[in-house]
């Protein structure tokens, strides 16, 4: 096996590679915590810096299967054939696929906009009222 | 990039203090094995700024803030299990003149072993601060 374990991959790239502070932030309401605050999720410049160049993020399959494994079984990602590059965009869109909750992302069914990619710009700085934050929901024409 | 190839790593013993207790099996060790070092070592670190923007890290893929003082991080690489790794957080407070109790809290419930909650409380609720976030155990 050629490609070796991702945590060797993960810590070469920290020393060769530059951070990258993405432009965008993923903000999602869990549909099973109606009083939850929307959350707000930030990618990590290492890890954005690494999906960019390529070869060292499993794919996204892997993550999936993974979190179906039962607890202290083996997992398959960090032995996984790693991917090519990616742009920033194809970057967010994994990362909601592996951090985001799936009833957000794959299950949910209703009609509310549960998720959004926004820019870092659309993001109030000031976290007064932060726990009653919700994403607004734009109604149709 | 070079590689180190090293099986074990001698301590030098001269520079043992006298008072060192002899009881301690390590003080009586010439030779560790290199696995005790890099099993060791912290397998994740973050650190994050009030907005729970990640400014430098090891290991994470994404920080979510969850609400008020809550904040989540999701690794890049998963743990084996959810017994076989720790989490410590430590936080600025609010403010130099912040009274009242001060406490973190860390609650690993990823079922995956692949992320886990830290939150900061200070007098009486939760408080957006910057965080610093470490972790060890054994990786999957």
């Amino acid at each position: 096996m050629t490609h070796g374990h991702l945590w060797d991959r993960l810590c070469e790239a920290k020393e060769r590679l530059e951070p990258v502070q993405s432009k965008y932030r993923v903000v999602y309401e869990k549909p099973d915590e109606l009083d939850a605050p929307a959350a707000i999720m930030c990618p990590d410049p290492n890890w954005l810096a690494c999906a960019l160049a390529g070869d060292i993020l499993p794919p996204i399959e892997t993550y999936l299967r993974d979190a179906l494994v039962p607890d202290g079984e083996p997992k398959e990602h960090p032995y996984a054939k790693p991917i090519g590059p990616m742009t920033e965009e194809e970057a967010i869109e994994y990362l909601i696929m592996k951090d985001c909750p799936p009833q957000v992302w794959r299950d949910y069914t209703g009609n509310r906009s549960i998720l959004k990619i926004v820019p870092v710009e659309a993001i109030p700085t000031n976290r007064n009222f932060r726990n009653a934050w919700k994403i607004k929901q734009e109604m149709a024409a | 990039m070079s590689t180190l190839n090293v099986a074990n790593i001698s301590d030098d013993q001269s520079t043992l203090s006298n008072s060192a207790n002899p009881n301690d099996a390590l003080n009586n060790t010439t030779t560790v094995d290199t696995k005790y070092v890099t099993n060791g070592c912290a397998k994740a670190w973050c650190r994050i700024t009030e907005t729970a923007e990640v400014q430098s890290s090891l290991n994470i893929s994404t920080c979510t803030e969850l609400g008020t003082g809550d904040r989540e991080f999701n690794f890049f690489n998963s743990y084996d299990s959810t017994t076989s790794y720790t989490c410590n957080i430590s936080s600025y407070y609010s403010s130099a003149n912040a009274t009242g109790a001060f406490f973190d809290t860390v609650n690993i419930t990823s079922p995956s072993a692949s992320s886990t909650i830290c939150s900061h409380f200070e007098r009486g609720g939760p408080v957006s601060v910057y965080m610093f976030f470490t972790s060890h155990g054994d990786l999957a």
